[in-house]
């Protein structure tokens, strides 16, 4: 096993070994050891982000149990169109992620540059579509806080019983925190692809080491979950009354 | 963030922020505190990951997962809870600050929220962290007690996995601080039964380092003075967790100050034991210089006995029905009271003491050679402090941890102090 130590003490005795990739960080032996140390703790990171998001299923969950009715009903509110196309926005990029991370080992300049870039369009187009859904929320007075309005809403399956309003304001609350910090979350992933691109242009990856692109795509990846699990529990309650 | 926090005004909800009162009712700086809470927990979720991978893909070569030090293997259950009790915090907190903000009503029964859910998402991660706090100490004491008693760890391979099985358990018990609360019954003996599962482990632990003590060649160096206090005053500490852990008992002693000495008992007289312990043990290590050996066994001392006589009477006064966070008591309670507030004096002076002595050794201390204890961990095979890539030559690793049959006692010239 080549000794990591003994190279950064001495420099240039056997920096050659080193010289090969300036991206080893003097503190690994090999490149290999680099990359899985990354991965792991890529995957522990999108494990503390599984209980972030963990924390908000489970006050969703339980307020889904205690007034499902309203919360029916609160959800029929939403466009479910615009998030279905959300939904599909974000598995396109999800492939153009891929794709990314396949160029990246094989050294195709021209896809890895294209998917990186079609990956952030992707992304903006979702933060765009979100907008227009948010716009349209305040417009009816949907937001939480003083101007909430939800009276003389029916719930779902129960004609003749209204919804609370109080119980709809906590499912539109739970919808603002949850896909905003998921918005949140697109916003810092946009940020890591500019930068990805921006360090795809300038020919820092190779078969050897494309660590950063393979790392960007799992956090990618990650978010594109955690849609697919908002996706339906926040448009698609009792949808079929 | 939090200095400024307390400078300008504090936060009057107490530590645990319980809701609505947080949320609704306080003026003082909520989101401001949450906020700096949010900044730290980035740096534990961060340092657990740290660990975590280090201790995976970086370990020296021949260090085998059955020959990692335990004081390892108890970083590495601590940074578990790290990593995924944090993460639940944060989002609580991010929870209480939009509340608070906006006035939604996800912690507001005002507003058809449930206050109780804010204090199981809080003790989800308040709870574990105590074992945050413990686990490290533990690891430490294993340590210290295998090189002070000359002898290999007994159990090596259960002290170690007792440390993962806190670490799981202790995610498990986290309803026994709502026991009063008001979440039902059943729910409360389910937890009363897991809370006492953790007493498992814990006792697993304390036998196997006091097997451990059993035949060896003891040396009562400040270290081990530390670690022989964690084992007394930590094993009071989990008794009375029992008592706590009891249903029937805990809803009669909840709020008083039996809680308050029990979390003591375990926090201070465990894991800042332990850490004091750590801190002489490794002190020559960390500053290449030694300290003063006599007044440290004096501090060690110091620190029991003032731990003792504030702590103590607590529990005394808890079970007779003094609650917590009263300034005032009855006329009987006196003598029980004054004698912790002179304990409390004595312990700071305990604690000062060393800080006085390693800052003096920093300046003053004789220098301290590579390994003054004769210790086995592979810290004792560099020079004292350690060069900046700590080996000259990368280390393989041939030996079991605590090999200590194999290696001699330290001489009596070369300990800190010569007995």
């Amino acid at each position: 096993m080549h000794d990591s130590s003994t190279t950064a003490v001495h420099g240039n005795v056997h920096g050659e070994t080193h010289g090969a990739n300036p991206a080893l960080l003097h503190h690994f032996a090999t490149e290999e050891q680099q990359r899985d140390s990354a991965s792991l703790g890529m995957w522990i990171f999108l494990a503390t982000e599984v209980m972030f998001f963990g924390g908000l299923f489970c006050a969703y969950l339980i307020y889904r149990l205690w007034y499902f009715g309203d919360f029916a009903a609160a959800s029929q509110t939403l466009n479910w169109k615009l998030g279905a196309t959300n939904t599909a926005v974000l598995i396109c990029s999800s492939l153009t992620v891929v794709l990314a991370v396949w160029a990246a080992q094989h050294a195709k300049r021209a896809l890895l540059l294209g998917s990186l870039a079609l990956t952030i369009i992707l992304g903006f187009a979702f933060l765009g579509i979100k907008g227009i859904e948010y716009a349209e929320k305040f417009e009816k007075h949907h937001v939480p806080g003083p101007s909430f309005q939800f009276d003389n809403v029916k719930v779902p399956g129960h004609p003749d019983q209204l919804a609370n309003p109080r119980h709809a304001q906590i499912y539109f609350a739970l919808y603002f925190i949850m896909t905003g910090l998921h918005a949140l979350h697109m916003i810092i992933g946009l940020g890591l692809f500019t930068w990805l691109l921006y360090a795809a242009w300038r020919g820092r990856f190779t078969p050897e080491y494309n660590t950063p692109v393979e790392m960007g795509g799992l956090y990618w990846h990650f978010v594109d979950i955690v849609w697919i699990y908002l996706f339906p529990l926040l448009y698609l309650i009792d949808l079929h009354k | 963030m939090m200095l400024h926090c307390m400078l300008t005004g504090g936060v009057d909800t107490g530590w645990t922020f319980y809701t609505p009162f947080s949320t609704a009712f306080t003026n003082t700086k909520i989101v401001e505190a949450g906020l700096a809470i949010f900044v730290a927990g980035f740096s534990s979720i961060l340092t657990g990951l740290n660990f975590i991978v280090t201790i995976h893909r970086m370990r020296a070569p021949g260090m085998t997962w059955s020959r990692l030090p335990l004081f390892i293997w108890a970083h590495y259950a601590t940074s578990i809870i790290q990593i995924l009790g944090t993460p639940v915090i944060a989002i609580t907190i991010v929870l209480v600050a939009v509340e608070r903000t906006l006035h939604l009503g996800i912690f507001d029964p005002k507003l058809g929220g449930d206050p109780l859910l804010f204090q199981h998402l809080f003790w989800f991660y308040s709870h574990p962290a105590v074992y945050i706090m413990i686990l490290p100490s533990m690891g430490i004491v294993s340590e210290i007690i295998a090189c002070f008693s000359r002898k290999r760890i007994f159990g090596y391979n259960f002290v170690a996995i007792s440390s993962i099985s806190i670490a799981v358990f202790g995610f498990l018990v986290w309803a026994h601080h709502m026991f009063v609360a008001g979440i039902s019954v059943y729910a409360a003996l389910l937890f009363s039964l897991l809370s006492y599962s953790v007493a498992v482990p814990s006792a697993v632990k304390v036998f196997n380092w006091t097997a451990t003590l059993y035949k060896g060649s003891i040396r009562y160096d400040a270290p081990m003075l530390y670690a022989f206090g964690f084992l007394g005053l930590f094993t009071i500490g989990g008794l009375t967790g029992l008592f706590l852990a009891c249903l029937g008992i805990d809803v009669h002693v909840t709020d008083t100050y039996f809680v308050v000495a029990h979390f003591h008992y375990i926090m201070v007289g465990g894991a800042l034991m332990g850490y004091l312990g750590g801190m002489h043990f490794w002190w020559p290590k960390i500053s290449g210089k030694l300290y003063p050996e006599g007044w440290a066994r004096l501090a060690a001392l110091i620190v029991f006995i003032g731990f003792n006589l504030t702590f103590f009477p607590q529990f005394i006064l808890g079970y007779l029905g003094m609650p917590r966070r009263y300034y005032q008591y009855p006329q009987e309670f006196q003598v029980l009271n004054v004698l912790s507030t002179a304990g409390a004096t004595v312990l700071g002076i305990g604690y000062l003491l060393p800080m006085i002595y390693f800052l003096w050794s920093m300046r003053y201390g004789k220098p301290a050679p590579d390994n003054p204890w004769n210790a086995a961990g592979l810290e004792w095979k560099t020079p004292s402090p350690p060069t900046t890539f700590n080996f000259e030559e990368e280390p393989i690793v041939t030996w079991e941890a605590y090999n200590y049959e194999e290696l001699d006692a330290p001489h009596k010239e070369e300990v800190p102090v010569a007995r």
